[in-house]
This record gives structure tokens, C-alpha cells and sequence, in this order.
């Protein structure tokens, strides 16, 4: 039953997934086991095929909205704190601006990879970002920007994180079109993907170092 | 011969026409199909539009305002109205005489695609940040190149304090051309020191509304939404007579419904509620329709900005706003490649052909690589040999006894030529055949030992433009008051 789990959460199938993560609850298998034999397995020849480019962006998207009904089923039977394993991401676009697809893309593939995922939206303050950080203790805080004018706040909330004394408790990540590598290193940034699938996967490498860390 | 004379043909009813070929694909029954749809998302899905100011007109007018959402419902007459009001053709002024784009519906005036962050460096093939100088040169090169009609606000100068850069791109397009400017203003808080600048470059140090030389371009966000500063800063410009493009750039599949239809009626729908916000807001403002709407890649979920689909997309919102008698801008010559290549001549070339076929007024894309964020001068001349291509197609076949020139060939004869004749060269000089400046054409053995390729070509018509290229002064003493305007401006921004 749990290859079938896979197979259809692949497919992007919620229906089935739900009914699939139900039985295997009655059926008396631990959630983790259902988490990590079953879905997280999925999810990753999801992010396999997208890489090799056999699957697409809506399917990926179809496959981790679907993931996540199955984490919503199997969070109550999950310890304290145990979520899918790789920890918290906190996601924003920065303040001034409100173009948030890719940045809401990215955060459904983190969402689908194993991540809690702690939207704050569009028009994100600095200090709404520091709060965030501090009350979620994400891995990682992700910011994004399209409009080039307001990429300084990435900049600035670097600055309100280190100052409040939070920059080395969390990996900080920046995306958006006209952010380049370089400009993630001259900001002092720990990842950045120039699209979607290049920044989980980038999300993932840090959350693993965090974790060996 | 009696036979002979028997079968002659009748003397045809064609007087002669000058034929000029166009691309439809829309019938009146499509685009009423297309508007009814449109009107419907309006009133029952609505836009969000975040600026009180805004809401309280929309209200007055009887729009379905949600105070908490700050969605608003639009009637159909709102809407209806607004059509109505907005006028039907568009002066950009240019500083120098000769120079104006009239948007009346009789030709294209190309313009630089945009609006990017950086810059292939022609000298050194760096890719980098873009700066003022970049953005200077772009301007001063578009000046100098026939085909450029208008100029736009193309890369960003990244090199210049965040609060300022609004203005110091403008300073850098008024420097760089005397020809129109459309820039970006999306703080309210710069609107003052623009119209300052502005009028210290215009001639008499006077901003003149039925005259104006510079525009924006401002950006509803898709899908079926409004940024509060961006709106309030059009409406303040406008008040001043600042024509405004309304540039909605939906992503078909992300932002939009994957489908063409969705995406052309989405893309509709926000056109008209940014026209039916700004007509209410000042009432027969001059205002540009944007045909034109996006792809997401679905493998990579980047921006596409070239490709069949979106000609598609071009050509049906082109008509639409054809249809409603505003002036159009599309989009062509755009590329999602990273160099020169034979994909970025494809995905320019036939986009910027159907949108000149389609009769926009205005054609952006020249100049840029990588999904209209890298700007890349040696394209720029490129893209301009495909222009004058373009205008060649649109101005047709002129169809009538002189041009069919059967004196001549009666003259001539069986077996003889018509290089030496007169008539040859009065309409070779007329612009019957084209003549590339970029473009080769002639042998194989000519072009190697010239040996130099597309690029290098490129690279030094822009160095001999920059070199050799005056662009029309700035009055007297306004380069330094625009200087003084940017420090007060300043002195005066709170810090970022």
C-alpha cells in the first residue's frame, strides 16, 4: 500500500493519497514510517523529474499541494514538533513590492520537499521579518523582490537580523528576477536560486548543514 | 491580331490602391465575445485597488467598493465610459523638432525592451549590474538609430542610491536624446522633483501638458490587483499631463489561466480597469493599452517572453485595443536567449512582425537578451535592422498603373534590363527595395575578408555612435538645475 502512496501522490492524486494515508494509519503503521516510506520517497522522484525535465512546474505543484493534505492527516498522530523533518522556512516578499508567484512557488515545492513553510506574504518589513524569525526559529528566512528598487531591503534586513542577534541561528536565502548570485554574495546571503527548483534544492543543502552543523 | 484585340480585358474598376498587409484573427463577433467576457470578470471577480483615493471615485461612480478586501466591482457603464473618454490618439512629444511619435494609428515607433537590472557589457563581455553610463549609452545609440521612434526607461542604473533612482534614469534619458521618453515613476514622493526636471528640460524651461515629452509605463499586477504607490504616483503624473502605457504583464499559467482565451480576457479586463481608474481620476488623460501578456516556463517557472503563444496573445489583445480605437503597444524582438543566436533572432523577429502587422502603435523589446532583464547594446543595431524590416513588410504594395511600370517594360522589351533606367533608380531611392545597414547580403569572398562577424559589426556602429553622435542639447543651465533637483530631492527622501 505504501508504494501505491507514492505512485499516487506522484500522480498528484489527492483523493486517493488521503484515502491511502488513512488505511495505512487504521492499518496500524506509524505515521513516520508512512512519511518516510511513502510520501517524502514521492516527493522526491517529483523533484527528480522536474530536475530532468520530464515533469513540470504544475505538476510539481499538483503533487506538494497534495503532499501537504497528507501531512494534515498525519499531523496529529506525529510527536511534538515533528513535522516532515527538514525544518522551518520563512518566506517574504519584501516591503514595496507585490510580486509574490515565484516566491509562493517556491514556498508550495519547500512545502512539498519536507519544509514547514511561514508565509508572511507580500510587503514584508524588515522588523516583520525579524519578528517572524524569532518566533518561528525557522533554518531558513527567504526573501524576494522583482522590482530592483526595493532589493536594498533585502540589505537592510540582513542588518536587523544580525543586530538583533539572530543572522547565525538561521540561514538566510534571496530570490527573485533581478537577483544574481553576485549580488547574493555581496549581500552576505547563504543561498539563492535562480529559479524555483534551484532554490529547494539549495534550501535542502543548507537545511543539511544546519543539521550537521 | 483581330483575335488578339478581341481578347483583351475589359478596363478594371481598380483606381490603385496602396495595399498594405495586415494580420487579424479576431471577428466582431470574437471581440465582443472577448469585451463581454472581460466586463463580466469586472463586475463579478473584480480588482483589487488598495489607494482610498482611488476607492472613494470608483465609489462616487458606482462601483461595488469592499472596504475590507479593497476589492472593487466594476459596472459595465464604468467601464463603457471610460472607453468613451479615453482619447483615441496620443502625442509623445519629443524635446527635438521632427521627432514626435503621434499614436494615430498609421505606424509603429519602436522602443527599447525593458526593464532590466543588467548589462552584458559590450567592451569587456562581463555580465553585470547595470549603471547610469549604461542606460546614457542606450539612450544616446536609440537616438542616433532611425528606427527607434520612442525611447524607454530600458535597464536600471543599479550603481545610484535606491531612493534616486528614479531620477537619475531620468536625468540619464533626457541627457542621452531629444527624441520621447517613457520612464517609471512608482513613488509618490518623487513626482514633484520629476515634473522639476522635467521642466528644466523642456525648451522655455516650461513643462508643457499638450506637449509632453516624457511618459510612463505603470504596472497593474497580475492577477487583477494595483500597488498603491505605483497608482497613486500615475494619477499624480497624469494630473500634470504625463501620458501613462498601462502595462499589465499577466503569465499565462501563473498569474493568468494557462489558456489563451483566459489570459487574453484577464489581460483585457486589467487594461480597462486601469483605464476606468484614471479616466475617473482625470478625465481624458491620455493613456497607452499594453497588447501584451506573458508564458510562465514550466519547467524552470521563469518568465518567457517570446514564443508562439504569446504572438497569439499579441495579436488578439493588439485587436482589442485596436477595437476600443486606443493606442496599442506590443511587444517583439524580445528574447529569452543569452547571447546572439538563432534564438534570439526566432523568438524576436516573426513576435515583432506580428505585432507590426497587427498595427501596434508602439513596439517595444530592442536591445535586450535574457527575458528582457540583460541589456545588450549590439542588439540594439540588430534589433533595429529588424524594425526597418518590419516597416518595409507594413508599408505593402503600392498597386496602380505607375507602379506597374508598363511603360518601361514596353520601352525595354523583350530581353533587356531595368538597371539603367531612371524610373529604377527613383524608386530604389523611394524605398521600394531595402537595403540592410546590418545585414549581410553580397559573397561569400567579400565577407571573409571584410572578417569581421555580426557582433563585431555591432559592437562598432555603437562605438562610432557614441563617438560621433550629439543628441540635442538640453537647454541652457538645465543639465546643472537637474543636478540641483536630484541633490534637494536628496537632502529631502528619508534614508532607505
Amino acid at each position: 500500500m505504501k508504494e501505491q502512496l507514492t505512485q499516487a501522490l506522484i500522480a498528484g492524486n489527492a483523493d486517493l493519497v488521503n484515502a491511502l494515508t488513512q488505511a495505512l494509519l487504521a492499518a496500524g503503521t506509524p505515521a513516520r514510517e508512512i512519511l518516510d516510506d511513502a510520501l517524502l520517497p514521492g516527493m522526491e522522484v517529483v523533484g527528480a523529474r522536474m530536475r530532468s525535465g520530464e515533469c513540470f512546474i504544475p505538476e510539481v505543484l499538483l503533487s506538494a499541494r497534495t503532499m501537504q493534505g497528507a501531512l494534515d492527516i498525519l499531523k496529529p498522530h506525529l510527536g511534538e514538533g515533528e513535522g516532515a523533518g527538514l525544518g522551518t522556512v520563512v518566506l517574504g516578499t519584501v516591503e514595496g513590492d507585490l510580486h509574490d508567484i515565484g516566491k509562493n512557488l517556491v514556498g508550495m515545492l519547500l512545502q512539498g520537499a519536507g519544509f514547514e513553510v511561514v508565509n508572511l506574504g507580500t510587503g514584508v518589513t524588515t522588523q516583520q521579518f525579524v519578528e517572524a524569525v524569532k518566533e518561528h526559529a525557522p533554518a531558513i528566512v527567504g526573501m524576494s523582490a522583482l522590482l530592483t528598487t526595493t532589493l536594498p531591503h533585502m540589505a537592510e534586513t540582513l542588518a536587523a537580523l544580525k543586530a538583533a542577534g539572530l543572522r547565525e541561528q538561521v540561514k538566510v536565502m534571496v530570490g527573485g528576477a533581478p537577483v544574481t548570485q553576485a549580488f547574493a554574495d555581496e549581500l552576505g546571503a547563504d543561498g539563492y536560486g535562480a529559479n524555483a527548483g534551484m532554490a529547494v534544492d539549495r534550501a535542502k543543502a543548507l537545511a543539511a548543514q544546519a543539521a550537521t552543523a | 491580331m483581330s483575335s488578339l484585340n478581341a481578347t483583351q480585358p475589359q478596363p478594371s474598376d481598380f483606381a490603385g490602391d496602396a495595399l498594405r498587409p495586415r494580420l487579424s484573427m479576431l471577428d466582431a463577433a470574437a471581440i465582443e465575445y472577448v469585451h463581454e467576457q472581460s466586463l463580466r470578470l469586472l463586475a463579478e471577480v473584480g480588482v483589487r485597488v488598495p489607494l482610498a483615493r482611488a476607492q472613494a471615485l470608483l465609489k462616487d461612480a458606482g462601483a461595488l467598493v469592499d472596504d475590507e478586501t479593497r476589492i472593487v466591482r466594476f459596472p459595465d457603464d464604468l467601464i463603457e465610459s471610460a472607453i468613451a473618454r479615453a482619447p483615441k490618439t496620443v502625442l509623445l512629444a519629443a524635446r527635438e523638432p521632427g521627432k514626435d511619435a503621434l499614436l494615430d494609428h498609421t505606424r509603429s515607433f519602436a522602443t527599447h525592451d525593458g526593464m532590466g537590472a543588467m548589462c552584458l557589457d559590450h567592451r569587456t563581455g562581463e555580465r553585470r549590474p547595470s549603471t547610469a553610463q549604461d542606460l546614457l549609452e542606450a539612450m544616446i545609440v536609440a537616438d542616433a538609430l532611425d528606427e527607434i521612434g520612442v525611447l524607454w526607461y530600458t535597464a536600471y542604473p543599479c550603481d545610484e542610491d535606491p531612493r534616486l533612482q528614479s531620477l537619475r534614469g531620468l536625468q540619464a534619458m533626457l541627457a542621452g536624446s531629444g527624441k520621447h521618453v517613457e520612464g517609471e515613476v512608482t513613488d509618490p514622493a518623487d513626482v514633484p522633483y520629476v515634473m522639476e526636471m522635467l521642466a528644466a528640460a523642456s525648451p522655455g524651461g516650461l513643462w508643457r501638458p499638450e506637449r509632453p515629452i516624457f511618459s510612463i509605463v505603470y504596472c497593474p499586477v497580475s492577477p487583477l490587483q494595483h500597488d498603491a504607490d505605483s497608482l497613486e504616483a500615475a494619477i499624480l503624473l497624469a494630473e500634470q499631463g504625463v501620458p501613462i502605457t498601462v502595462y499589465s504583464l499577466a503569465l499565462a499559467g501563473a498569474t493568468a489561466p494557462i489558456t489563451q482565451a483566459g489570459t487574453i480576457v484577464q489581460t483585457n479586463a486589467e487594461e480597462l480597469a486601469a483605464f476606468a481608474i484614471l479616466q475617473l481620476a482625470v478625465p481624458g488623460c491620455p493613456l497607452v493599452y499594453v497588447g501584451n501578456a506573458g508564458v510562465m516556463d514550466m519547467r524552470t517557472s521563469t518568465y518567457a517572453t517570446a514564443g508562439p503563444e504569446e504572438i497569439l496573445l499579441n495579436l488578439a489583445l493588439t485587436e482589442m485595443g485596436r477595437h476600443y480605437g486606443f493606442p496599442v503597444l506590443s511587444c517583439g524582438l524580445s528574447t529569452d536567449a543569452k547571447e546572439l543566436c538563432v534564438q534570439a533572432g526566432s523568438d524576436g523577429a516573426p513576435m515583432a512582425l506580428a505585432t507590426m502587422l497587427a498595427g501596434a502603435d508602439l513596439l517595444t523589446g530592442a536591445g535586450m537578451l535574457d527575458s528582457a532583464q540583460l541589456l545588450y547594446l549590439p542588439k540594439l543595431v540588430l534589433d533595429a535592422e529588424i524594425i526597418r524590416q518590419g516597416h518595409r513588410l507594413v508599408a505593402g504594395v503600392a498597386l496602380d498603373d505607375e507602379h506597374v511600370m508598363a511603360d518601361v517594360t514596353r520601352r525595354i522589351g523583350p530581353g533587356g534590363h531595368f538597371l539603367a533606367e531612371r524610373e529604377t533608380r527613383r524608386y530604389l531611392r523611394n524605398g521600394e527595395l531595402l537595403m540592410p545597414r546590418a545585414f549581410v547580403r553580397g559573397s561569400y569572398d567579400a565577407w571573409q575578408t571584410e572578417g569581421r562577424d555580426e557582433t563585431q559589426r555591432a559592437v562598432e556602429r555603437i562605438e562610432e555612435i557614441l563617438a560621433s553622435h550629439h543628441p540635442l542639447p538640453l537647454p541652457d543651465g538645465a543639465p546643472q538645475r537637474i543636478e540641483e533637483i536630484i541633490a534637494t530631492a536628496a537632502s529631502e527622501k528619508p534614508a532607505g
